[in-house]
């Protein structure tokens, strides 16, 4: 799931208005890790995908 | 070790890293989209069309005959950098603008490099243009920034590229304008402006740009300024390549070493042996977004050496 606009300003409203309360920072972490890690068939991981030489022989 | 093999290997030494940025998965939204930020971490709502510049290295490296190139020939290469055209072309603005810094930005400079960079892939390897390059040729044709020499040699560059690429004149002939303002400049100010001042770095990217547009239409008004400037900066830059920036317009730190390499000035062995020893900005101590455009000029001044 890419960035787009309008989830870029939910976020930060979210963020800065309910943000200042540490429970839904928390609260949005869990939904992240769920929505884009945990269950998922091509989990994200931003250590990844770099270049590998392996890559040259497909 | 020559200044040739140092230049070469310092730029393709960065290719691993630069292959690294791009989304190399067929198939997948995002594949050929080398801004790293927007498809992997997703922390942008763009993607920033500079990165797809990326697409005129790979291009060199897949076609460049030079002992230190273990790159050429490998098919994944040549996949890659149309891949990244592919993408280049799928960002573009509606009105053949590109972006990057915001969405919806409509930047020259963006369009103007990435624009250069996609024809002169093409053109290497001989592949036809998508729509969206004559629709970027116009946007470019319609739009300049006079304030900036370096964006504005690109746009020159690009529409020149371009004009060779579609086999269109009207191109040709807004370039040849636009550089016949350039050059007016720079005799007007004894110097190319950057944002009303005089800069090293910028003015050897404007100097690359120039010698791009050479290898695309032989100018003798245009060999005359590069072999002025060239020799305008052979003395601000000492015998290690390290120069005094503080003073300069936009403190640019690093210097593009193409147009020396192709006026055969004693400037590219003093970039070379500060290469070398590591002691001047190479492309190896830039940041993701600008290893890319110095570690291509870099390969070119290598094969303009060789050539």
């Amino acid at each position: 799931m890419l960035m787009t606009s309008a989830r870029l300003i939910i976020m930060r409203g979210y963020l800065l208005t309910l943000g200042r309360l540490s429970i839904f920072t928390r609260l949005l972490r869990w939904f992240l890790l769920k929505l884009l890690v945990r269950g998922k068939k091509e989990k994200y991981v931003p250590s990844a995908r770099f270049f590998s030489m392996n890559e040259l022989e497909d | 070790m020559k200044a040739e093999s140092v230049l070469a290997k310092a730029a393709l030494s960065q290719l691993p890293r630069i292959l690294g940025l791009g989304d190399r998965r067929k198939g997948s939204r995002t594949w050929g989209c080398f801004d790293r930020h927007y498809w992997h971490y997703r922390l942008h709502d763009w993607s920033n069309a500079r990165y797809q510049e990326a697409a005129w290295l790979m291009a060199l490296a897949y076609s460049s005959p030079m002992p230190e190139n273990r790159w050429r020939g490998l098919p994944a290469l040549r996949q890659w950098a149309l891949a990244a055209v592919d993408f280049w072309a799928k960002s573009q603005n509606r009105d053949g603008s590109f972006n990057e810094v915001y969405p919806r930005e409509r930047g020259f400079c963006a369009t103007a490099f990435s624009a250069y960079c996609v024809c002169e892939t093409l053109l290497l390897l001989k592949v036809d243009p998508p729509p969206q390059v004559a629709r970027t040729a116009k946007w470019l044709a319609d739009h300049d920034n006079p304030a900036v020499a370096n964006q504005r040699a690109a746009s020159c560059a690009a529409l020149m590229s371009a004009s060779a690429l579609m086999s269109a004149p009207r191109f040709r002939a807004i370039a040849e304008d636009r550089m016949e303002l350039l050059l007016k400049d720079y005799r007007a100010n004894g110097y190319f402006p950057e944002y009303g001042g005089f800069d090293i770095g910028y003015t050897t990217v404007t100097l690359s740009c120039l010698a791009g547009y050479l290898t695309r239409s032989p100018s003798e008004g245009v060999q005359e300024v590069c072999a002025q400037a060239v020799g305008q900066l052979e003395p601000q830059i000492a015998p290690n390549g390290q120069f005094d920036y503080s003073r300069a317009s936009r403190k640019t730190q690093y210097v593009y070493p193409r147009a020396f390499a192709r006026m055969r000035s004693p400037v590219i062995d003093r970039i070379a042996a500060g290469v070398d020893e590591d002691l001047i900005s190479s492309p190896a101590w830039m940041d993701d977004r600008y290893v890319i455009p110095l570690a291509t000029d870099y390969l070119l001044a290598a094969l303009e050496l060789g050539g």
